[in-house]
């Protein structure tokens, strides 16, 4: 939080001459007071003691004397002192602390020590209405004094004052204190309100005398002013005027999950967070108000503590892994996140201009706190299985099911085709989907952080490790060790700041070399061994799917991420109102990958076998990021306009390398994990790309009245992914906000309405998101020789012509809040168009080539509407209820495409439909003359063709999601249930299983339930088979049909129970006893239950290992 | 006061604004990143002299070694569109059949191979001459390139009919670049190789960088293929009468083997993993390549041609006659019993001189051309007296016999470029052959993407 921002010293030159020297030195050390209980602390410290014998002495003499005693000076206005009563005291060796209490506590004063200086100040008294006014006889008017202090009496600058019926306000100075001249005898209501503060009201009656208020204001809390992080800069949510989310810490931490995008899902609108699979470390991808890129990646962008941070995995698609693209937040350790800000429309991100037309992640890391050095211990344990394990055939059905498949085709079965029936045991049986996807996976987690400080430095030290296994078979694990230090030093006069992070991870996981999915096919009565006790294999089988499912556990793939973040901010205010600001950061991910293929793990039957024996893979990709930000802000208050005016540029420069290198033949098994020991090189490759980008960029907001709000925002940006001449694009935003409920005819009329805000936002944003050098024609090295020479061959074609992508946003939004804040509503609705995306566009290969790239004249739509509610349905001593829900209607659309029909994506897409559109054939019915699947030939040519039988299905992006959240708590005790909702169609079982039942794998027992026969002809299922081959069998409609019809499609909604948390704080009376601050138990379960008429397995991964259903208990204590 | 205050205010944001200014001038300079490690931009690889020489080598590389069409697949895939060879898998049924379907991967495949190297040939004739290297070299870089682009274009309208004539790297012209008359291509193409031939030096290497014998015998065929017939036999004449020591070789089982006299060009094999044998049986049928009886009972009676360069085989119960030009399937363990793969050998220019002798009523002498190879091949000699159209249909049998497998598929070739298709395909395939199928259709893919093609019939 920067309080500092809020509070920062206003004040002129003319101001000071005036108020003469002593008050700049005051002044300095205003900021100084702003913790006062810590000085107080730190006060008690000083190890000087005092002697004083004086009589009726003067309160200059005391100090005279102390100073002499101790060096200490002493700081204060002849004002304060001018009128103290004389002082008479008798101290013997007493502390400087002590000494100056006794001295002090009728005098009207306080003090603080800081550095050898005693500082002196008027006491205030905290106070929330004002004290009875005096009444003087004076009838010619007076002036209105008072000062304006949040709850530890600290000065709140740039409170509004206000009379209304004199219609006379002004604003509080740096040291909360104001003045109100000249006002006419008579009874006033005053009202003084401040951001994120209460209201407060008081009455003062003027005659003539001045009149003196102290106003101390209850510090509000409303979500509304909750300050959240924003693009360079933090605001709270009453006065944005753009669409922008955040989760904090306390959300995440009670989540079990390694990486932190995970914890987002549902949590927000137009969010759409989706797992990939529930392997450790696998991809997980984080989509901001949808995916309207027709062929680029739509990532945001990402910004860790002020450095952008990797949105695509590292992986070389050489050397990959069961874990897939594994995520580069894999890498960053949710316990040290303080928050994470989601910016969605054009007024929030577009002064990220050319990233930030996805949305942008704003990742803040936590901060140590001043005060009391705190150890935190958080220790958790627990495990994890898949949410659903497929129900295949088990051995006595499957059998049954081939004979049967056997008889209807009409084949014998034979020692080649029907090794299962023949070769070997028909009673032996392996239930391959528990044994591959059915595993239980520990979960441990263990953080330690060390936090403390006073006022000008503050440190945060903390560790974390997890360890987590994996539910498909194997010795898998995901093992992170992390480290994270914040340091946070400001100078002595506040005008300096340093904050300054460094992160390290290092991640280690061990998964297969391939995604094991496929052998749960395997036939359940496959054998593992064969005679010779080496794995068995089947021989010489032509049919898929044949591998030994044991086969996989030999394959290892690791992925090694080492992950490395800092980054510094140094913020220098040059004038009250006036900050320079430079942010540096840098970050280097570094990724090791390995697959071993061992010769165990290939099939040994000749004709089958590998042409290598065995082999492995090794592959390196770095990706460095430097960033410099500099940056001046200027805020000033001018009457009822407040100001915020901010410039400044970025110069970015990434450096992306990728090598593997996979050599084969390796003499033993043994030496497989070097590639010195390889038999010979089967492939390599290396690449380096450096990215550079530099922009520069502006910000004015200006808030009148606090009721309307302009935000502007335009942005230059350079990106070396352009080519020359068209490197530059500017883009820009405008935002506005018309809180009406400041107006009075709400304010009298409809109490009840305690906030209501308008807003709506235009702007133009873009990406870069395509690949470095493409405007550039290259020729690479050819990797094959000819006659012993190996010569250089065209790579790329030039497009000099493509530059940047533009997406045009417009969003229009209402925030109610009622009964004081304690029910806020939010409805906002947007839309966001594209029409010159940058995409490989293709070329008729008589170019030379397939694609190049280009802006693509399609234009593309998405609209949403977005909803979300908080509730503080209870708010007691003891008991607090809390209620959130939010939900999103997502829709996306083509609008038009000029020449659709003669490009690429002819069958992928059609004008009018969602992008992400399930295209293929209509399924009609079994047909009940001989079993076999009917589907609709739309054109009526007697056969069934992708390019003119496939109809529009429908869309594969949900059609809403939300999630919907309560959190009681009733003393220490604390409930959390977070449910989180999907209403989608996608694919199903048919997309996956696509043998028929009957042909030698294993399928789902729901595609035996009821088959065709020349007795069942109303089945609706087909007949069994044992073949795919022939194309009018039933068998065949299994991989050629049903695969692309709408029988794979179907719903796949649920609702899931995707948090429960329940934690016990103990109470303070028995902690304090065990000397302990703050000790807590809790139980977290992710994913524990799930909703759904989904056929298939879990849908949200749908066909991939479905993600972890986990159950943790932990304690936490705080030292 | 005041002005002191905003002076000082005015001069830190002129201050900054100055800073921010020139950051913006020197953004220009900034945002241009390093140049890939592992890619060379297309104006430095023709600034040197080194780059351009290996841009040349890269084009017989690219060519000739990362292409399965031209090494082994271009045979096969006419081949079963003409009437020398079956399948054993249904794969390449639509071949076979003659019933090409414009979304035809295989096709698609053939017509992006030869417009890329088309691309690479262009690059080289553009930027060479700007390049550092002598003059000599550059007229030899360039003549290279254009025998290369010659090549293609002549499969591509031997294959196709009318196709774009590609002959810049210019992809706002060629993306919507039209067919061009076969006619047109086929002249271009003769330009090419006449401008070629000229430069060319001599050579005795078959499997090495073109020489001038590969433009001529190149030349000779397109002559024949344009029906100019006194060229197309000058050229054969020339070929025939060469100086370099490339004669029949006389030993059949060695005419495919490295450093062959035969040869005129052949593909070097020694990294290239012998893809040349894999037509060879194996134990499933599935990937087998067979001869259609009507080539392998074409042969007469002790025709050498047949014993030394057809196999038979009995695989899961199937007599079949196999391909066997190329004998290893790996490379062969004795250093004598290499294999090259032959893109033109002398055989072929016997063959186009008999052709266009006999065209222009010189049955005398393209007789004795056809006995020539007839005699190698332990046959009878024909005899004088046969009627022109004899000469020819003998011309057509000898050249199926002799050339089967090769060429890619110069059997396919012929029977279209001769009207005889109809004729022989019609009666061979009388289920699905159509008229229409002479040509192979162009790509759907090509045609969506470039709406200035029209579709083959």
């Amino acid at each position: 939080m920067h309080l500092f921002d809020m509070v920062s010293p206003h004040f002129g030159l003319s101001w000071l001459r005036r108020r003469g020297l002593h008050f700049l030195l005051l002044m300095k050390l205003t900021l100084a007071f702003l913790l006062a209980g810590t000085l107080f602390a730190s006060a008690k410290g000083v190890g000087q003691n005092v002697t004083l014998h004086l009589n009726n002495a003067s309160l200059q003499q005391t100090f005279r004397e102390i100073q002499r005693q101790t060096g200490y000076t002493f700081l204060y206005t002849k004002q304060m002192v001018a009128d103290a009563p004389k002082i008479t005291v008798n101290l013997n060796n007493v502390s400087l602390a002590d000494a100056l209490t006794e001295l002090l506590q009728k005098q009207g004063l306080e003090f603080s020590i800081d550095n050898k200086m005693v500082v002196l100040r008027r006491k205030v008294k905290a106070i929330t209405m004002a004290p009875p006014a005096p009444v003087p006889t004076d009838t010619s008017g007076g002036e209105l004094r008072g000062v304006v202090l949040n709850e530890n009496n600290s000065p709140l600058q740039g409170a509004t004052i206000r009379i209304t019926t004199l219609n006379r306000s002004t604003y509080s100075n740096a040291r909360g204190e104001f003045t109100l001249p000249k006002l006419p005898p008579g009874k006033y209501t005053i009202e003084i309100s401040y951001v994120g503060f209460t209201d407060y009201t008081g009455t003062i009656t003027v005659n003539g005398n001045s009149v003196n208020i102290t106003a101390a204001l209850k510090q509000v809390l409303s979500q509304l002013d909750e300050i959240a992080v924003v693009a360079y800069g933090t605001s709270t949510k009453r006065y944005t005027t753009g669409a922008q989310t955040a989760i904090k810490s306390q959300d995440i931490e009670k989540q079990p999950v390694t990486n932190p995008i995970a914890a987002l899902q549902g949590r927000m609108t137009g969010v759409l967070v989706t797992n990939a699979n529930g392997i450790p470390g696998s991809g997980i991808s984080l989509q901001i108000r949808g995916n309207y890129s027709l062929s680029n990646r739509a990532d945001p962008l990402y910004i860790v503590d002020g450095v952008p941070y990797p949105a695509a995995s590292l992986v070389t698609n050489s050397v990959s892994t069961a874990s897939g693209q594994v995520s580069p937040f894999n890498s960053i350790n949710p316990n040290d996140i303080e928050s994470i800000s989601i910016l969605k429309d054009a007024d929030a991100t577009a002064i990220y201009g050319s990233r930030g037309g996805n949305g942008v992640v704003l990742i803040t890391t936590k901060k140590g706190k001043a005060g009391k050095t705190t150890f935190d211990v958080n220790a958790c344990s627990g495990s994890s299985v898949a949410t659903r394990v497929p129900d295949f055939l088990n051995t006595r059905q499957y059998i049954a099911t081939r004979r049967k498949a056997f008889a209807a085709d009409g084949i014998t079965p034979t020692t080649s085709n029907a090794q299962d029936l023949l070769l070997w045991d028909t009673t032996a049986y392996t239930n391959f989907p528990k044994l591959i996807m059915g595993n239980t996976a520990s979960f441990s987690n263990v953080q330690a952080a060390v936090s403390g400080g006073n006022e000008q430095t503050r440190i945060l030290l903390s560790l974390g490790y997890h360890n987590e296994g994996s539910v498909i078979y194997g010795n898998n694990y995901d093992k992170c060790v992390s480290g994270h230090l914040n340091v946070d030093h400001y100078s002595l006069d506040k005008k300096l700041n340093i904050n300054t992070t460094v992160s390290y991870t290092n991640d280690n996981i061990r998964t297969l070399a391939a995604d094991p999915f496929l052998a749960i096919y395997a036939p359940p009565n496959f054998p593992h061994y064969d005679s010779t006790g080496a794995l068995y294999w089947i021989p010489k089988d032509a049919q898929a799917n044949t591998a030994n499912p044991w086969s996989y556990l030999n394959k290892v793939g690791r992925n090694f991420t080492d992950n490395f973040i800092t980054n510094m901010t140094v913020r220098y205010t040059v004038l009250p109102g006036l900050n320079a600001k430079v942010n540096t950061g840098f970050s280097k991910m570094y990724l090791t990958q390995q697959v071993i293929m061992p010769a165990t793990a290939f099939n040994t039957v000749p004709s089958f076998a590998a042409p290598y024996k065995n082999y492995a893979s090794f592959g390196n990709s770095s990706v460095q990021t430097y960033i410099v930000e500099p940056q001046l802000e200027y805020t000033k208050r001018a009457g009822d306009l407040s100001i915020n005016a901010l410039a400044g540029g970025t110069a970015q420069r990434s450096l992306t390398k990728t090598n593997y290198i996979t050599g084969i033949n390796y003499s033993t098994d043994d030496l497989i994990e070097t590639i010195s020991a390889a038999g010979s090189i089967y492939d390599k490759g290396a690449s380096s790309r450096e990215y550079k980008y530099m922009s520069g960029f502006s910000r004015l907001s200006l808030r009148w009245l606090n009721k309307y709000i302009v935000n502007g925002t335009f942005r230059r940006d350079g990106s070396s992914r352009f080519g020359p001449g068209k490197r530059f694009g500017n883009f820009w935003s405008i935002g506005g906000a018309y809180i009406f409920s400041e107006e009075n005819f709400i304010r009298n009329y409809l109490p009840v309405l305690s906030f209501g805000k308008l807003r709506a936002s235009y702007g133009i944003t873009g990406s870069d998101q395509l690949q470095d050098y493409r405007y550039l024609e290259t020729y690479a090295s050819n990797y094959n020789t000819y006659n012993g020479v190996n010569g250089l061959y065209a790579y790329q074609i030039a497009n000099p012509v493509f530059s940047w992508e533009a997406n045009r946003k417009v969003e229009v939004a209402m925030d109610l809040g009622f009964l004081k804040d304690r029910i806020l509503l939010s409805a906002s609705w947007y839309r966001n168009r594209s029409d010159n995306q940058l995409v490989q566009a293709p070329l008729p290969s008589q170019t030379g080539f397939d694609y190049y790239q280009a802006n693509l004249p399609a234009l593309i739509q998405m609209t949403s509407l977005e909803f979300e509610g908080n509730t503080v349905t209870i708010a007691k001593k003891d008991w607090r209820w809390q209620t959130t829900f939010n939900i999103t209607f997502p829709k996306d659309k083509l609008v038009s495409y000029p020449g659709l029909a003669s490009s690429p994506y002819a069958n992928t897409y059609a004008i009018g439909q969602p992008l992400k559109l399930a295209r293929g054939y209509h399924y009609l019915t079994i047909n009940s003359a001989n079993g076999v699947p009917q589907f609709e030939d739309q054109n009526k040519d007697g056969s069934l063709n992708s390019t003119y039988d496939y109809i529009n299905i429908g869309s594969l992006n949900p059609k809403f999601y939300g999630g919907f959240g309560n959190t009681v708590t009733w003393k220490g005790l604390t409930l959390d249930i977070f449910v989180q909702f999907t209403k989608q169609n996608g694919y199903n079982a048919y997309r996956a299983y696509y043998f028929p039942p009957g042909y030698k794998v294993n399928v789902p027992t729901f595609y035996v339930k009821d088959n065709w026969t020349p007795t069942n002809t109303n089945a609706s299922q087909s007949a069994l088979s044992t073949t795919v081959s022939n194309s009018n069998g039933p068998g065949y409609a299994y991989p050629y049909r049903y695969y692309y019809s709408d029988a794979a499609y179907s719903d796949a909604s649920y609702w899931r129970l995707k948090n429960l948390a329940l934690s016990y704080t103990l109470p303070k009376k028995l902690t304090g006893k065990m000397k302990v601050q703050h000790l807590r138990v809790y139980v977290q379960g992710q994913n524990l239950f799930t909703h759904t008429g989904y056929q298939g397995l879990d849908p949200e991964t749908q066909n991939a290992t479905p993600v972890l259903k986990t159950l943790t208990g932990g304690i936490q204590i705080t030292l | 006061m005041l002005i002191t205050t905003k002076l000082y205010n005015q001069l830190l944001m002129m201050a900054g604004a100055l800073v921010l200014a020139g950051m913006f001038s020197s953004c220009k300079k900034y945002v241009e990143a390093d140049l890939p490690k592992d890619q060379l931009e297309g104006s430095r690889v023709f600034s040197s002299a080194t780059n351009t020489l290996a841009a040349v080598n890269g084009l017989y590389t690219f060519a000739l070694k990362n292409a399965s069409f031209i090494t082994y697949q271009g045979d096969l895939l006419a081949g079963f569109s003409a009437d020398e060879f079956t399948f054993g898998s249904t794969q390449y049924d639509d071949f076979t059949n003659n019933t090409l379907q414009a979304g035809n991967a295989d096709v698609l495949a053939t017509w992006k191979l030869f417009y890329s190297v088309i691309y690479q040939a262009n690059g080289i004739i553009e930027k060479v001459p700007g390049s550092p290297v002598s003059d000599s070299l550059k007229a030899l870089y360039t003549a290279e390139a254009k025998v290369f682009r010659a090549f293609c274009h002549l499969y591509l309208t031997s294959y196709f009919g009318d196709v774009p004539l590609i002959q810049t790297t210019d992809v706002t012209v060629t993306a919507t670049a039209p067919r061009t008359a076969k006619a047109t291509v086929l002249a271009a193409v003769a330009k090419d190789l006449s401008a070629a031939e000229v430069i060319l030096p001599y050579g005795t290497v078959r499997n090495g960088r073109l020489n001038k014998w590969m433009a001529t015998a190149l030349l000779a065929r397109v002559y024949l293929y344009q029906g100019n017939w006194a060229a197309a036999e000058a050229k054969a004449t020339t070929m025939i009468n060469n100086n370099s020591g490339i004669a029949l070789q006389t030993d059949l089982s060695k005419v495919f083997l490295r450093g062959s006299k035969e040869a005129i060009w052949q593909i070097n094999s020694a990294d290239n993993n012998y893809v040349y044998g894999t037509s060879l049986p194996g134990t499933s049928l599935n990937y087998q390549v067979m001869i259609r009886p009507g080539l392998y009972n074409g042969y007469e009676t002790g025709d050498l041609r047949k014993t030394n360069w057809m196999g038979s085989a009995t695989v899961q119960s199937t007599f079949f006659y196999y391909p066997y030009k190329y004998k290893n399937a790996s490379a062969p363990a004795s250093a004598a019993a290499i294999e090259d793969y032959v893109l033109m050998r002398l055989a072929e220019q016997y063959l186009i001189r008999a052709e266009a002798r006999a065209q222009q009523q010189n049955l005398t002498g393209a007789i004795d051309d056809l006995n020539v190879i007839r005699n190698r091949a332990g046959i009878t000699p024909l005899v004088v007296g046969l009627s022109q159209s004899d000469v020819l249909l003998a011309v057509e049998k000898e050249r199926r016999l002799e050339l089967f497998g090769e060429g890619y598929s110069h059997r396919w070739i012929d029977l279209n470029r001769t009207n005889r298709a109809n004729a022989v395909l019609g009666a061979l395939k009388p289920g699905t052959w159509k008229s229409t199928a002479a040509l192979w259709p162009i790509p759907q893919n090509e045609i969506l993407l470039n709406p200035a093609l029209t579709p083959n019939p």
